[in-house]
């Protein structure tokens, strides 16, 4: 899935060459994908366009020097990525503190935390991803969000196969701790 | 460990969504530019707070720049640390430039009433970095944020000088 066609590959040539009208058909065929992953890690929409608004105007400033070898996709995936982890080093986050402060909450009132998660489940499993570690959330959003392969994985952040499965067995772990509760409510969602 | 349970309602939540329409306005024109910090002052910081000698000697420095810079409201230099003091001494603002930046070169700075002007170079091509005063047109050549109560504008001759020119402050 991360080879290019002959249209993808012309309408990057075109956009090396220059060409705004290429950009946009760019743009356009991955907008969604960029801004997926960026909110599934920032968990929080307006980080999410700062991302991904960055990550395009990285592709734009550096799509001359793609390498029409390389995948595209796995390129786009690498800006993307590192976009994602420049925003969380620059300490721009806001979902993890929400977490802490649920957990915070929780402490002194489980049937307040409880209600929240039947009501807001979405919320809820997007606020427990957010208090993973950057390199645990960025594994399991490539992996649920994007639906790559440990493989493909490990080639967009530049680590083993095995990383990344050690990466993401240690997320499930923690996921499977947290989302327990929800177990119950799977079923009859 | 079962993780077959979760595994669906994690694929479903964290499905993919849809752009925002806005997203591409913020492309073609980042007038809301993203969130850029300099993270090289902040490295700096650490560094100077380990090596009190050092502080001393870079205030030194800046002090002299000062004083030499009084009266003056433009200054000739591809020097990143000395116009960087005169746009500290004259307007306040410390821009955090780099003391080599790839691909761009410094040429001079330049402090006019409400507004600071940065020359440089890429390559052969004239750009500025802006702050404060009135902001040029629109378009791929120009990028304009807000950060600590300025509006900063680069402008470019060409969009992939945008890129560049980033690393006047930010390491590429």
């Amino acid at each position: 899935m991360l080879v290019l066609d002959a249209n993808d590959r012309e309408v990057i040539e075109a956009c090396q060459r220059g060409d705004s009208d290429a950009f946009r058909v760019l743009f356009e065929a991955h907008k969604d994908r960029v801004y997926s992953i960026a909110l599934r890690y920032s968990g929080d929409p307006s980080a999410a366009m700062d991302i991904a608004q960055e990550s395009f105007l990285k592709v734009l400033g550096a799509i001359r020097e793609f390498r029409a070898e390389a995948g595209f996709e796995s390129w786009l995936y690498r800006i993307v990525v590192n976009t994602c982890l420049d925003y969380q080093r620059r300490g721009r986050r806001i979902m993890p503190c929400l977490g802490d402060l649920i957990e915070a909450v929780s402490a002194h009132s489980e049937t307040v935390l409880h209600r929240l998660i039947r009501t807001e489940l979405k919320d809820d499993v997007q606020r427990i991803v957010a208090r993973l570690s950057p390199e645990q959330r960025m594994v399991v959003v490539l992996r649920y969000t994007e639906g790559l392969s440990y493989e493909e994985i490990a080639r967009i952040l530049g680590c083993s196969a095995g990383t990344v499965a050690s990466r993401l067995n240690r997320a499930h772990k923690i996921l499977e701790r947290r989302l327990s509760h929800l177990r119950g409510a799977v079923g009859n969602a | 460990m079962h993780k077959e349970w979760f595994e669906p309602v994690l694929a479903h939540q964290l499905d993919r969504v849809r752009a925002p329409e806005e997203l591409w306005e913020r492309v073609r024109s980042p007038r809301v530019a993203p969130r850029v910090v300099p993270r090289v002052a902040k490295r700096k910081r650490v560094h100077m707070s380990v090596n009190a000698a050092g502080m001393s000697a870079c205030a030194t420095v800046l002090l002299l720049g000062i004083w030499l810079f009084v009266g003056r409201t433009s200054v000739r230099s591809g020097d990143a640390g000395e116009i960087r003091a005169f746009v500290k001494a004259k307007a306040g603002i410390d821009l955090p430039l780099r003391k080599q930046s790839a691909g761009v070169q410094l040429t001079g700075a330049r402090v006019a009433k409400g507004s600071v002007e940065v020359a440089y170079r890429v390559g052969k091509r004239d750009g500025r970095l802006l702050v404060g005063g009135s902001v040029a047109s629109g378009g791929p050549r120009v990028f304009t944020w807000s950060m600590d109560g300025h509006t900063y504008t680069l402008e470019c001759a060409t969009p992939e000088d945008l890129k560049i020119a980033c690393n006047l402050c930010h390491i590429g």
